[in-house]
């Protein structure tokens, strides 16, 4: 079955009094399970389709449809395709509140779903461990953590939620290359135990040769070219 | 290739305040640097940029920099007043950053800030002037001269700002460009057009590069000799291009953490520090 399927979808936007196709009939279709890189210059639209994909951006025309559910211009998603569907953002310390504690960042949509205070502590220092970290970094504050650990941080809080479909937006251009490679060996893992669907933009082509099983090469808002692994095993 | 140094840092160390008893952050590193590029690289932390900030004079207070020998030519920088080192900086010791928008002055014209840095270091007529920012913009493949001088900063994208940049700094003719990260703001076709760019103007006017960069690849494709730095000191050095071929268990560490097509489906090396640590001391 197919995670996302995307028809004709165009993104308007409106610059100095001119409409510019952010994204241009672009046509899509990411297998459940599925590793899917999304590459290209910047400007090309990766950034913009993925926000598309995450519900953030519902200016759009064409057809969408997440996880078996059709999506409607103009309208956000439903608690449940809210919950199924997260997103891991470039800069940690800009996603993550400064004035909270790494365990109030966690366990506040849990609370929200309803959870008591007991059981959503417990599946948050889980979580924690999950990603690599401790307790201890449970109290601590985003800025007392490293660039590394924030990203586990909201790893760890798109895991809670227990998603589907994992959007991952840059999530390792602001990062050393080998505390990189613990981030990229992370997902690999969770992907594996968890069972989701992935879609990963990058602008470096070594990070999804390495991680994805297809990938497609944006340019001005359409897919210039398609890759399957075959071609992308010779990556350097 | 003549072996005269352009540049060299001898004992060179760093500290957080000016006693003996502070820590030092970077402790003692030593090197030469010719008609030549040489790398320094490590990850964020390591001390590649203290190093070139403490090269250029340009530390942030509390950091105080000590060397037994800092020399650019025949010129003791150690020595440098302030209005020395104005006449130094920009004209044979250039520094080239990361991000444009960061170096470009973002309320002049590039134009007017092309002028301004010829002016600050020369009295010359207005003509010379012109021609000699002509010269540089087509020399670093900037054609639409007359709209580009005119346009300001925000108006141009992020690889024409760092050509811009590239061009102001050769302006001059300096002896020694220090390039700190001057592509990772970029996308990887340009970077690789750019970092070209730099080594070409750095080869035909006999400059020497010091090209501060984590990208381990990038640097085994463009420097002649890498220094690899780990946490203030100088761990591991040799041709650029033996890289991937170090038996230094950092730099080993480094280049195999880098992921591509060849490393799908395995677990990718992390780097443990404490291992690390131990392995250095055998």
């Amino acid at each position: 079955m197919s995670a996302i399927v995307v028809r004709s979808l165009t993104v308007p936007l409106t610059q100095s009094g001119r409409v510019r196709h952010v994204i241009d009939a672009l046509e899509l279709s990411i297998a459940e399970g599925e590793i899917y890189g999304l590459t290209g210059a910047s400007g090309s639209g990766k950034s913009t389709l993925l926000r598309v994909l995450g519900g953030f951006n519902t200016r759009w025309r064409g057809e969408v449809s997440l996880l078996g559910r059709s999506l409607r211009p103009g309208h956000s998603f439903d608690p449940q395709l809210r919950r199924e569907v997260q997103m891991v953002f470039q800069d940690p310390s800009a996603s993550l509140n400064p004035r909270h504690t790494v365990e109030r960042v966690l366990i506040e949509p849990l609370l929200i779903e309803g959870l008591t205070r007991t059981d959503a502590t417990s599946r948050v220092y889980a979580a924690l461990e999950e990603v690599g970290l401790d307790a201890s970094h449970g109290r601590r504050y985003p800025h007392q953590l490293s660039g590394g650990q924030r990203q586990r941080v909201a790893i760890a809080r798109a895991l809670l939620r227990e998603p589907r479909l994992l959007l991952l937006d840059e999530p390792t251009s602001a990062l050393d290359v080998s505390v990189q490679a613990g981030i990229l060996n992370l997902l690999n893992r969770l992907r594996a135990t968890h069972s989701m669907t992935l879609v990963f933009v990058s602008h470096d082509i070594g990070v999804i040769a390495h991680m994805c099983d297809r990938a497609a090469l944006l340019d001005g808002g359409r897919i210039l070219r398609e890759t399957d692994r075959a071609q992308l095993d010779l990556q350097e | 290739m003549p072996r005269e140094p352009l540049l060299s840092v001898g004992h060179l160390s760093v500290r957080l305040g000016d006693r003996e008893s502070a820590a030092p952050i970077i402790p003692d590193l030593s090197f030469d640097l010719s008609c030549e590029c040489v790398a320094l690289v490590g990850e964020s932390g390591s001390g590649k940029s203290l190093t070139a900030r403490a090269v250029l004079g340009l530390l942030p207070p509390p950091l105080v920099a000590r060397a037994t020998l800092l020399q650019l030519g025949e010129t003791d920088l150690q020595r440098c007043t302030a209005s020395e080192w104005n006449g130094l900086r920009g004209a044979r010791l250039s520094l080239m950053l990361q991000d444009p928008r960061v170096s470009l002055n973002p309320v002049l014209s590039i134009g007017r800030q092309m002028d301004m840095a010829l002016r600050v270091h020369r009295r010359q007529p207005a003509a010379e002037r012109h021609e000699r920012i002509a010269e540089m913009l087509d020399a670093v493949g900037l054609t639409q001269r007359q709209r580009l001088l005119k346009a300001y900063p925000h108006q141009i994208s992020g690889g024409m700002g760092q050509r811009i940049v590239l061009a102001m700094m050769l302006l001059n003719d300096p002896e020694v460009l220090i390039a700190d990260e001057p592509t990772s703001a970029l996308d990887a076709e340009l970077r690789e057009q750019v970092m070209q760019l730099i080594r070409r103007h750095v080869e035909t006017r006999r400059m020497g590069l010091l090209l501060i960069s984590h990208d381990l690849q990038m640097v085994a494709r463009h420097a002649n000799r890498a220094l690899v730095m780990y946490r203030g000191r100088i761990v591991d050095q040799g041709p650029a291009a033996d890289l991937g071929r170090s038996a230094h268990p950092y730099t080993r560490a480094l280049w195999a953490s880098r992921p591509s097509g060849k490393t799908h489906g395995t677990v990718l090396p992390v780097l443990d520090p404490a291992a690390l640590e131990r392995e250095m001391r055998e």
